[in-house]
């Protein structure tokens, strides 16, 4: 090598230093980089040195000389390597080294193409160089040397040289996907014997999306796992399925894992830095998941969060992004004077059509409140409104409040992260300090987090280490109940009227405008408009702050008994702590009621979450020739508590103090809830040569929540697997390069009942005697003590084909679940006194197939490719329920129906086939009771002549048939470009809004556009399918009808480009002037497009009540558009 | 760790540890009564399908709401019908708790035996006013007299004949009857003798039994326990549980965040009415100008029971104004009083050719509401009118109404329903989703 470098001379002076600061020194004021193995140096020597203008030899000698270590220097790389037994001469050789043979060569990828930067280096010395920009090399090495070239994301290759002088390498690319490890419960894998479903996501795939929380993160990106972002409020967790719905009542959320510690049910994962996040792991079959039992059911995700490494250099690394987030939804009301059209309409024919042959449109209100029916004064809906007149007559200029304006707003979104990592030979850590910051689309709304991460792990000896992972979080989320007809934002704005003005002439919020006059008389009548309060103020004067203060983590123990035989002894522990603050003053009107009010509404309610877990594991891990064992076997205990109170306060002289404090009397409710889980596992994996491979797992699971009699339940799972690839058979140049066959079969259980859910409970109902509280309890769930696990069986049949050495992943699998026992809270008959009662009954089938491939490495020229595709089916099937029942029927209108041999929740509704015109028409037309003309008319499916319950028809399942993802990603230099699509085919909604407020005819809300075009009027809109706009005399064949005619057989489906990013890596000549090690900018967008026919705020919109999914109300909060410009940089 | 496993509530009690003293008794009574108050009961529900599909009360906003006092009014109540629903499930909530208590009573010691018997009379009297209720809303519907320990058993129970569950409901009066205290000053806001009295006396006529009928009318009337007094005085919040209110259920405002107050004001009055900065009434429940005419300027209980608004629109004013939220008004429900007890007696002495006695009986409550004797023809029908005129004018909007024209067989040719179906209502269409063996009610 040509010791350029070793010519400069440079100048240092320390007074008894350690040689660690030493060598700091040498790197803060030089080029020079110290490259060695930390056993090698003994970094705390003492030394003293003083040069000016010495050659680097001249005092590395003084240096090292007295010690065990010798030097060798390489360009600007100082190689510190043990000295060899041999006793040194006290002038150890400088320069020349020794040289015996010089090789050059070349280092081309699978392409031939050359290969720059890659490693060339003499095996079992530190002696090697890179590659130049031609992938050219030229390298010094001793006799009998053997080169090990190497390359990130390529299989490593030694070369012996003998007597060549030259060399070619080609290297092959490394099948990073199938030798990289994965995490399974209570330990790890390499994919290839991964034998059940498990699929894993790493950070750099998450990052695309720029959100919050993971679960944002993952929607769209895995097979068989579907993300129903069901609410788009900045902080609200995602409603996860993996591989369907597997039950009825019981709680649905997947079991989430954070570094090997189960986080109690329904956890928000809003506690979890997306930036500390490293992998996540979705355990998809029982095989996999048995091992955690009882809480499995509905899935497992495992996530590993970032952690140091050993003899790592310490890294700083700061990512900060910025960007601004708006509303994407399909809602789209009509304006002031459209509006003003509609409501004349609804006003007249409501007035008309209760009695046609007394009235008529022209009559004027004076005459219109003569018009008495049975002596029954008109209601004021029949009034025609006399201010709209000029908005009839299109009079420009007029207030025309365009409310969605008024409710959304471009709104920002911010990230910093940076994290400290970095390890010596003992210790390894990394740490970070985050804080997200994201104001919500809809005004009012916002969400702040900040977090931290410490983990931590330490060698005590060769034989044991300890670690610690602790994270903790403090949120604040701000946002009022957005359905709410009083005070949320997204619920008022079908009812706010175009015709009011938000602000004042003087800028202030418009209070009770609307209020009082949408109450105000005509001819001595109330004209019953719509009398809410402005959202604006609503939404910037009631207070809902919610604050929560999260620490979770773990502490371990490992200590390598015997060689193979690990055991490891870790203690959890989560602490919750939620203090929600609600406030609705005086001063702001709710519906009905102007301000200022009589009082203000406020509580205060306060929950505490504590929950350890101890477990205790075994694990023997030992390879026989070709036999590979690993053996676990674990003890583990769970317990959890939570208090809550809440207090309401009333009372309030004003709002001075606007919060609980403020008032001047006070109820509260105290509550507190313990469950317990005690657990016993233990699994056996046993591979013959990487190729038969064979696993059995059985967890025992005891837990609190369950009736005497079924306190225990025992999970087993079993499957094998068999890589034919490596076969001898297998041609091992094909086309084909891995393939294997696997299938599993495994019992989880599902245990998410509540806490309590096997006992009769006692619980207050009070009255009062002579103006006094008296408190009355009694009996108000019905005992259950055969209450036991809910037991799903899961079948997998997979295939993992790799393809062209690998670059090119294909997998397949089967799946099908049977869930047994359901924990159902079955509707019974209410001359029983109750509504419901919990109990295991009937079954239930999911099953589908999963496909995804992925495709990496694929280079044209410089240009780097590869991409990835996901598609996943889904059936469900209810194959029985409660003894002696055989449909639910529930919900708005009885409309969702669970019945058996069908899907969960289908949604039941008449076939409308537009509008009944005249008398005629229904007179010679099945028709429901009370049809009048400008009704809907509903189609008689059954040809029975009748329409009853019997002509409804099964208008599908929110629960998709399947779910897609795919995108690609090119880079070519620096530069890095990714997008991906994703879409859900086969949803049916029912929307509460759409159905009783924009889209009825009725007239209290803001009808949509969609609506308003199609609308039937005899004389304005004579070809309109949709009921006659009617306000006043909403007949009943209306209210039946108006749900079904907005459900439409896949009405939800959509296709949604979910993410778009450029980011450019800078080059190292750049990052070495910068002195930074990584340098990154990026742009992306999210939800940049989605192409669906859902009318309403959010296709994946849903309620939380399975037997009811697919039910989306007002509030549900819209997925914003986010564009966003970031940074990343690492020291 | 096994014993880790055996959780407890700490801030809910169990069954299994309940009901186990005179203490607990109480509690579980009490929570008896509370049934009374709920939306289903005689919150809002109850009254409203006593009162509106009757010919004097009307809802003025009858799509709002989801249209569920409108159909009773307009006779187009759906089986989706939210408020049918809480009738259903509020009301048998009631009965299976007073079953509870009254399965679980017996073994119980109590410091005096009275109070034992009294409390078994309550729930006895209870369940009776529920299942009268649901017999006369829905007709047959399923009797449940045991505490249910698994609901599941019950799938598949279909509805019993409306004769057997009379049965049921007359033999828990008579029982009621024997173990009820004589009302005092102590026991006034409970169930009290005469309160079983007039409640199987109004069973009887409503069975047209009138001789049963009358006997247990005129105990009401001999136990001097009650008397008519000032009509501005009978729906007075300074005067609650009077001399002749028989059986309230009580309800009070500003409690338990404003929790146990009755929702009877902001449901059935006018939607313009203001009081103060009292708004937010919905006017479900208003009066005909035709109905308020009948009147006369002297009626002391005009404006008194009655009022109108500046625009001429009539309302009930015996549900006192909330003093700070609208849904929370103090006033009582007044489920059974004298006037009524006096009235009925009036027609069950007409019907039995007594018509000098049924004026006696018609003057009483004449004369406290300043209109003198009655000087009108003597002759049944007239007397009927009479009687039937005080009837709507004293008890207007008390929930009695559609019941009594019920009773009578008047309601077709009163309310000139054509469809015999009207006279029921629909079984909830939740109930019959959720059991098949539940048969809906003809025209539905």
């Amino acid at each position: 090598a040509n010791s350029t470098y070793s010519q400069n001379k440079i100048s240092v002076k320390l007074e008894n230093t350690t040689i660690a600061h030493f060598i700091d020194e040498i790197e803060n004021s030089t080029d020079f980089r110290f490259v060695y193995r930390v056993k090698d140096v003994d970094l705390k020597r003492k030394i003293s040195i003083s040069a000016n203008d010495e050659l680097i030899e001249k005092i590395l000698r003084q240096v090292f000389n007295a010690g065990k270590t010798e030097f060798t220097i390489l360009e600007n790389q100082i190689y510190l390597t043990q000295a060899k037994n041999t006793p040194k001469a006290v002038n150890i050789p400088i320069t020349p080294l020794i040289i015996q043979q010089s090789i050059s060569g070349m280092i081309t990828d699978e392409n031939g193409d050359p290969l720059p930067g890659a490693s060339v280096v003499e095996k079992g010395t530190t002696n090697g160089t890179a590659t130049d920009f031609d992938g050219n090399f030229v390298l010094e090495i001793g006799p009998d040397a053997v080169l090990e070239v190497s390359y990130i994301g390529y299989k490593s290759q030694e070369i012996i040289v003998g007597s060549q002088t030259t060399i070619s390498a080609q290297l092959e690319p490394a099948s990073a996907a199938l030798e990289e490890v994965v995490l399974i419960g209570y330990g790890q894998q390499s994919r290839s014997k991964v034998i059940g479903s498990v699929s894993e996501i790493k950070s750099e795939d998450l990052q695309n999306v720029t959100a919050a929380t993971i679960d944002q993160q993952l929607a769209g990106k895995l097979s068989g796992v579907v993300i129903n972002q069901s609410n788009g409020q900045p902080g609200q967790d995602s409603q996860i399925v993996i591989r369907g719905t597997g039950t009825l009542t019981a709680g649905s959320n997947p079991l989430i894992v954070v570094d090997g510690f189960p986080l109690s049910e329904g956890s928000s994962l809003g506690s979890i830095n997306p930036n500390d996040i490293k992998t996540i792991n979705i355990l998809k079959d029982a095989a996999s998941a048995a091992i955690y039992g009882s809480r499995a059911a509905n899935g497992v995700i495992l996530i590993t969060t970032k952690a140091g490494g050993l003899n790592k250099k310490t890294t700083v690394t700061l990512d900060i992004y910025g960007g601004v987030q708006q509303q994407s939804s399909g809602m789209d009301l009509v304006d002031a004077y459209q509006f003003a059209q509609f409501l004349t309409e609804a006003r007249n024919w409501g007035y008309v059509s209760k009695d046609p042959t007394n009235r008529s449109e022209s009559d004027p209100n004076s005459v219109r409140v003569t018009k008495l029916i049975d002596g029954k004064q008109i209601d004021g809906r029949e009034l025609f409104l006399t201010d709209l007149q000029p908005y009839l007559d299109g009079q420009s200029g007029l207030v025309n409040t365009d409310w969605m304006d008024q409710a959304f707003r471009t709104a920002p979104i911010s990230n910093y992260a940076l994290s400290i990592s970095g390890g010596n030979d003992k210790t390894q850590y990394y740490t970070s300090l985050g804080y997200f910051d994201q104001e919500g689309v809809v005004i009012g709304t916002d969400y702040k987090r900040y977090s931290a991460s410490i983990n931590l792990e330490s060698k005590v000896s060769e034989k044991v280490k300890f670690g610690v992972n602790i994270k903790p979080s403090y949120s604040i989320e701000n946002s009022v109940d957005q359905g709410s007809r009083s005070n949320g934002a997204l619920g008022l704005i079908p009812l706010n009227s175009p015709f009011y003005r938000a602000y004042n002439a003087d800028g202030s919020v418009n209070i009770s405008e609307q209020l009082v006059n949408e109450q105000h008389e005509i001819e001595g009548v109330r004209i019953n408009g719509t009398p809410v309060e402005n959202l604006v103020a609503t939404s910037n004067e009631v207070g809902d702050s919610k604050q929560r203060f999260r620490v979770f983590g773990n502490t371990y123990l490992d200590a390598e008994i015997i060689d193979g035989l690990t055991y490891r002894l870790s203690l959890g522990g989560d602490y919750d702590s939620y203090i929600r603050n609600y406030y609705y003053p005086i001063s702001v009107g709710s519906y009905r009621t102007p301000a200022p009010r009589s009082d203000a509404e406020a509580d205060q309610y306060k929950q505490s979450k504590v929950n350890y877990l101890i477990e205790n594991t075994l694990t023997y891990d030992k390879t026989y020739g070709d036999h590979h064992l690993n053996v676990l076997a674990g003890y583990t205990f769970q317990k959890e508590r939570i208090d809550l109170t809440q207090v309401t306060g009333t009372g309030f002289a004003d709002d001075n103090v606007r919060n609980i404090a403020g008032a001047s009397t006070f109820t509260a409710i105290s509550d507190m809830g313990i469950w317990t889980l005690e657990s016993y596992l233990a699994r056996l994996q046993y591979d013959f040569g990487a190729r038969y491979l064979l696993s059995a797992a059985i967890r025992r699971d005891g837990s609190s929540r369950f009736g005497v009699n079924n306190r225990w339940g025992n999970f087993p799972s079993v499957s094998a697997g068999w890589v034919f690839s490596r076969e001898e058979f297998f041609p091992s140049d094909g086309l084909v390069s891995f393939g294997k066959f696997s299938a599993s079969w495994g019992q989880t259980g599902n245990n998410q009942i509540g806490t309590y859910g096997s006992k009769a409970l006692v619980t207050g109902s009070n009255y009062v005697f002579n103006g006094a509280i008296s408190p009355g309890f009694i009996t108000t769930s019905a005992p259950n003590p055969d209450l036991g696990w809910e037991i799903a069986s899961s079948m997998n049949i997979g295939l993992d084909l790799g393809l062209f050495n690998n670059k090119l992943n294909f997998t397949m699998a089967y799946y099908k679940t049977n869930t047994k026992d359901l924990l159902l809270d079955v509707p019974v008959p209410q001359q029983t006194g109750y509504d419901n009662v919990l109990a295991n009954i009937g079954e239930m089938e999911n099953k589908g197939w999963e496909f995804q491939l992925a495709g990496n490495n694929f280079m044209v020229g410089n240009l780097g490719i590869g991409f990835n595709a996901n598609l996943t089916s889904y059936q469900n099937k209810v194959l029985a329920l409660g003894p002696g029942q055989d449909r639910i029927a529930t919900g708005r209108d009885q409309l969702f129906v669970t019945q058996i041999g069908h899907p969960i929740a289908e949604i039941y509704g008449y076939k409308v086939d537009g509008v009944f015109k005249t008398q005629d028409e229904i007179d010679n037309y099945p028709h429901l009771d009370g049809t009048i003309t400008g009704d809907l008319r509903a189609v008689d499916v059954n040809n029975d002549g009748v329409i009853d319950s019997n002509d409804k028809v099964s208008k599908g399942t929110y629960a998709p048939d399947f779910t897609y993802g795919f995108g690609a990603n090119v880079s070519y230099k620096g530069f890095n470009l990714s997008f991906n699509f994703t879409g859900v085919e086969g949803r049916t909604l029912l929307d509460d809004d759409l159905s009783s407020l924009t889209e009825s005819g009725e007239g209290f809300g803001v009808p949509t556009t969609y609506y308003f075009e199609n609308r039937y009027h005899p004389v304005n809109n004579p070809d309109g399918f949709l009921g006659q706009p009617n306000f006043g005399n909403f007949s009943n064949s209306r209210k039946i009808l108006r749900s079904s005619v907005t459900v439409e057989e896949g009405n939800g489906d959509y296709f949604r480009f979910r993410d778009l990013r450029l980011g450019y890596d800078f080059q190292q000549d750049l990052l070495d002037k910068l002195k930074v090690s990584a340098l990154q900018v990026y742009v992306s967008g999210n939800n940049l497009f989605t192409s669906t026919k859902w009318r309403g705020w959010n296709p994946d919109g849903t309620s939380s009540n399975i037997l009811e999914s697919g039910y989306t109300t007002g509030g549900n909060y819209p997925i914003s558009s986010t564009y966003t410009v970031g940074l990343k940089i690492s020291y | 760790c096994e014993k880790e496993l055996i959780q407890n509530p700490n801030t809910s009690k169990v069954a299994d540890n309940f009901y186990t003293n005179e203490t607990e008794l109480e509690e579980a009574v009490n929570a008896v009564f509370a049934t009374l108050q709920l939306t289903g009961v005689y919150n809002t529900a109850m009254p409203a399908v006593g009162e509106l599909p009757g010919e004097d009360a009307y809802d003025e906003t009858p799509a709002n709401d989801g249209g569920v006092y409108g159909m009773l009014d307009d006779f187009n109540v759906i089986p989706q019908s939210e408020l049918i629903a809480d009738v259903w499930e509020d009301s048998y909530q009631g009965i299976q708790r007073a079953n509870i208590v009254i399965n679980r009573i017996q073994d119980i010691e109590f410091a005096e035996e009275a109070t034992k018997d009294a409390r078994k009379g309550e729930m006895l009297f209870i369940r009776a006013m529920l299942y009268f209720n649901l017999v006369r809303t829905f007709g047959d519907v399923p009797l449940v007299i045991d505490e249910v320990a698994n609901p599941q058993d019950y799938f598949g129970q279909t509805r019993t004949p409306v004769s057997e569950v009379y049965l049921q409901i007359i033999s828990d009066l008579d029982e009621a009857v024997g173990l009820l205290p004589v009302r005092n000053d102590d026991n006034k806001g409970r169930v009290v003798k005469t309160a079983a009295q007039t409640l199987l006396g109004k069973v009887y006529l409503t069975l047209k039994d009138y001789a049963k009928a009358k006997s247990y009318l005129d105990a009401v009337v001999e136990s001097k326990s009650h008397k008519l007094i000032a009509a501005d005085q009978v729906f007075s919040l300074e005067n609650e549980l009077n001399d002749e209110l028989i059986f309230v259920v009580q309800y009070a405002s500003g409690l338990s965040s404003n929790t146990e107050g009755s929702d009877a004001y902001r449901m059935f009055n006018p939607t313009g009415r203001v009081e103060e900065n009292m708004t937010g009434t919905k006017g479900h429940g208003v009066l005909k100008p035709d109905f308020y005419a009948l009147y006369t300027e002297a009626d002391a209980r005009k404006d008194v029971y009655v009022k109108t608004l500046e625009s001429g629109l009539a309302f009930n004013n015996k549900i006192a104004v909330p003093t700070t939220v609208v849904a929370d008004s103090d006033s009582d429900w007044v489920v059974l009083r004298y006037a009524d007890v006096l009235l009925m007696l009036a027609e069950i002495e007409n019907e039995l050719g007594n018509g000098a006695e049924a004026i006696d009986y018609l003057d009483e409550v004449r004369n406290r509401a300043n209109l003198g004797d009655y000087t009108g023809a003597t002759d049944k029908e007239s007397v009927f009118g009479e009687i039937d005129l005080q009837r709507r004018l004293e008890l207007v909007w008390e929930g009695h109404r559609w019941f009594d024209l019920l009773r009578q067989g008047r309601a077709k040719s009163v309310l000139g329903i054509t469809d015999d179906s009207k006279l029921l209502l629909p079984l909830p269409a939740s109930q019959i989703a959720a059991d098949p063996a539940l048969i809906q009610n003809p025209g539905y």
